[in-house]
């Protein structure tokens, strides 16, 4: 067992792990993040995403014993609050979503998207998005749900967002 | 996680994180085949979740400051450190400029979420043949930097790349870096890499021209991935385009064509799996093949 620190959404969180821990378990089963799904474990579906130091990682292919001390952010870290980002509302009004089990993935790398590239083109969304699966198919809702929140992101520095 | 299927734990190992190239070599030494080292650790979870491996000491180099360097001189060429990943190389727009073939070869490899972590050394270390960076590090003459107890060796990639996930290496030893040299005057360099339905290449091909008379370039490289246990340099098109130039570019160009689509006809021996028979890998070689040496010398 090893006593890793992480910074959830900006809280402190501290967990006992084994070596051979899966950051993705560790998020969902030890501290109850259940926005971070887990469905392939293999790397293929993005679903398990996260931002980590603000970049946009897989975490079922992360061992949690190296994350340890990393800043992670899942979908709540977008929020204020009850208050939803221009991104997460973006996501809402443009029906971006069916079953909504991908989304927190969606918005999350979207979100890292925007911040690097706010003029992002539809080819380089796609492009960007490309290591995540939606079931349900709505991604012709989300191309223009990410184009409309992109607006935003041209207008304020990601911090404020 | 509370469900019963290996696939969804890891076998036991203990974790290291060694702050220094020495101290990860001590490590090495201790464990022997025990070991396996880490990057960006994409592929080598995988692997574990597969139960294709079971070691007891699993070496995370990303604690090593010096192996997180990327530099670029004129002289020395491009220098990427073991734990450098993808998007930070594509990160570099100057890079796109200079080495065009690595750098689309990296750009088609997996995802964005996935380039995040994964390595270009630890894609070049996996060797399996779909993997897309060996070829154009090949066709750059690129060697990687090895580090073991008795010192420092360099080996060019095509000798380091043995076989199917074989490589020159002893269990004692890492790469620490691959070494990118700068191609020549006027260089060209393309990748292609023909997947369809699935992230492999069923062939892939990494180009690189330079040293441009009358529109001809002298050295070419054309390196084949995806069609054998370890890329394959196509020594034929080399020779097709070295022989002098003669009379009008236009005729000359044709004749190189015409050349090089023969050695692939009569030379190239393209593996058979479940992805693609040995006949439909040998069209595609011609596919690309055609597309390419159009591509450098300018001809439609």
């Amino acid at each position: 067992m090893k006593k890793i620190t992480l910074n959830v959404n900006g809280r402190r969180r501290t967990a006992n792990v084994e070596d051979n821990e899966i950051l993705l378990d560790v998020l969902r089963d030890t501290l109850g993040v259940k926005s971070v799904k887990a469905a392939c474990w293999r790397g293929e579906c993005g679903l398990c995403s996260v931002l980590m130091y603000g970049k946009a990682v897989k975490s079922c292919l992360i061992l949690a014993v190296e994350a340890d001390g990393a800043k992670i952010t899942t979908v709540e870290g977008l929020s204020r609050g009850e208050s939803l980002s221009p991104l997460q509302k973006s996501f809402v009004e443009h029906g971006a979503m069916q079953c909504g089990f991908c989304t927190p993935a969606f918005v999350l790398t979207a979100h890292s998207l925007l911040t690097t590239n706010p003029t992002a083109t539809d080819s380089e969304i796609k492009e960007y998005m490309s290591g995540l699966i939606c079931r349900c198919g709505t991604y012709n809702q989300m191309l223009p749900a990410i184009k409309e929140a992109a607006k935003h992101y041209r207008k304020h520095a990601s911090d404020d967002l | 996680m509370s469900f019963s299927s290996p696939y969804f734990t890891l076998p036991k190992f203990t974790y290291f994180r060694p702050k220094s190239v020495g101290e990860a070599v001590n490590l090495l030494q201790k464990y022997g085949d025990d070991a396996r080292l880490m990057a960006g650790g994409v592929g080598l979870i995988n692997m574990l979740k597969e139960r294709l491996m079971d070691p007891k000491a699993l070496i995370d180099l990303k604690g090593i400051p010096e192996l997180h360097k990327i530099e670029y001189s004129e002289s020395k060429g491009l220098l990427v450190g073991a734990t450098v990943t993808l998007n930070e190389i594509l990160a570099n727009r100057q890079l796109k400029k200079i080495y065009p073939a690595l750098w689309e070869s990296i750009s088609v490899l997996s995802d964005n979420n996935l380039r995040n972590r994964s390595t270009l050394v630890g894609d070049l270390c996996e060797a399996t043949p779909w993997v897309d960076s060996p070829p154009s590090l090949i066709a750059y003459q690129s060697s990687v930097i090895i580090t073991g107890p008795s010192g420092t060796r360099t080996l060019p990639v095509e000798s380091f790349v043995r076989g199917m996930a074989q490589l020159d290496l002893k269990n004692d030893e890492l790469v620490t870096a691959v070494s990118i040299p700068k191609p020549g005057k006027d260089s060209r360099g393309r990748y292609y890499k023909f997947a369809k339905g699935t992230e492999f290449g069923l062939v892939n091909l990494a180009v690189v021209a330079s040293g441009y008379e009358h529109g001809i370039p002298r050295n070419t490289r054309f390196v084949y991935g995806g069609i054998a246990d370890t890329p394959v340099v196509a020594t034929g098109i080399t020779e097709a385009f070295r022989r002098g130039v003669t009379g009008d570019s236009v005729a000359h160009a044709s004749e190189i064509i015409k050349e090089s689509l023969l050695w692939v006809r009569n030379s190239a021996q393209p593996l058979e799996d479940n992805l693609a028979s040995a006949e439909y890998r040998k069209h595609l070689m011609e596919v690309v093949t055609l597309q390419a040496l159009r591509e450098v010398l300018g001809v439609r």
